[in-house]
């Protein structure tokens, strides 16, 4: 029934660009997480954020 | 940083597959690779049109045997299939990050049509659920 309601028509946001691989064969690292997190940060340092759905 | 955020109305819900630049390029900035990340949470700005997402990153390195009792692994050909991920892939619950809602971080793969290529389904969810509660036994186990 969840699943049912999350069901939604598909969302297209923009064409697939060619020069992006998928490619996820190595694993994520903390250090490359933690350079996200570094190169994203002032991103959430302005504004007044809320969550909007999160882990139940 | 300038960062192209999409309209609020797209974001994706908790559970569903995207497809994000990861892991940065040597320059720091986000890469060519795309790789299915699990929607974990949701955010938005509510001063701007701003928002994100928070996420766990897949891999096709399955690692059967010593993390499918703790991470979410997806290998039946039909869901693969229905979740429009080309090989069996290993959701790490390890590691969340929060990324930006933006054309920046997330693309469209060349296999698929959206960004958000599907939603796990009630079993998966509660196959997640149950990964995270292991989880917490385990750290509760380590902690005593």
């Amino acid at each position: 029934m969840i699943t049912a309601a999350r069901n939604k028509a598909k969302r297209a946001y923009a064409r697939p660009n060619p020069d992006y691989v998928v490619d996820y064969s190595d694993e994520v690292t903390v250090e490359q997480a933690e350079k996200l997190t570094q190169y994203v940060r002032k991103e959430f340092e302005r504004g007044n954020w809320v969550t909007v759905e999160q882990d139940s | 940083m300038g960062l192209h955020y999409f309209d609020i109305s797209t974001l994706p819900r908790r559970y569903d597959i995207a497809w994000c630049r990861f892991p940065l390029d040597g320059n720091d900035a986000p890469g060519i690779k795309l790789r299915p990340v699990l929607v974990r949470a949701t955010k938005r700005d509510t001063e701007s049109g701003r928002s994100a997402v928070v996420v766990s990153y897949g891999t096709s390195n399955l690692k059967l045997g010593r993390r499918d009792r703790v991470d979410l692994v997806i290998q039946n050909a039909t869901q693969l299939n229905r979740l429009n991920l080309p090989m069996a892939t290993r959701f790490d619950l390890d590691i969340m990050s929060i990324a930006p809602w933006c054309s920046e971080f997330f693309a469209v793969p060349n296999h698929a049509e959206s960004i958000v290529t599907g939603s796990l389904n009630d079993e998966q969810i509660a196959r997640f659920k149950t990964k995270l509660k292991r989880r917490e036994t385990l750290k509760q186990m380590a902690e005593a």
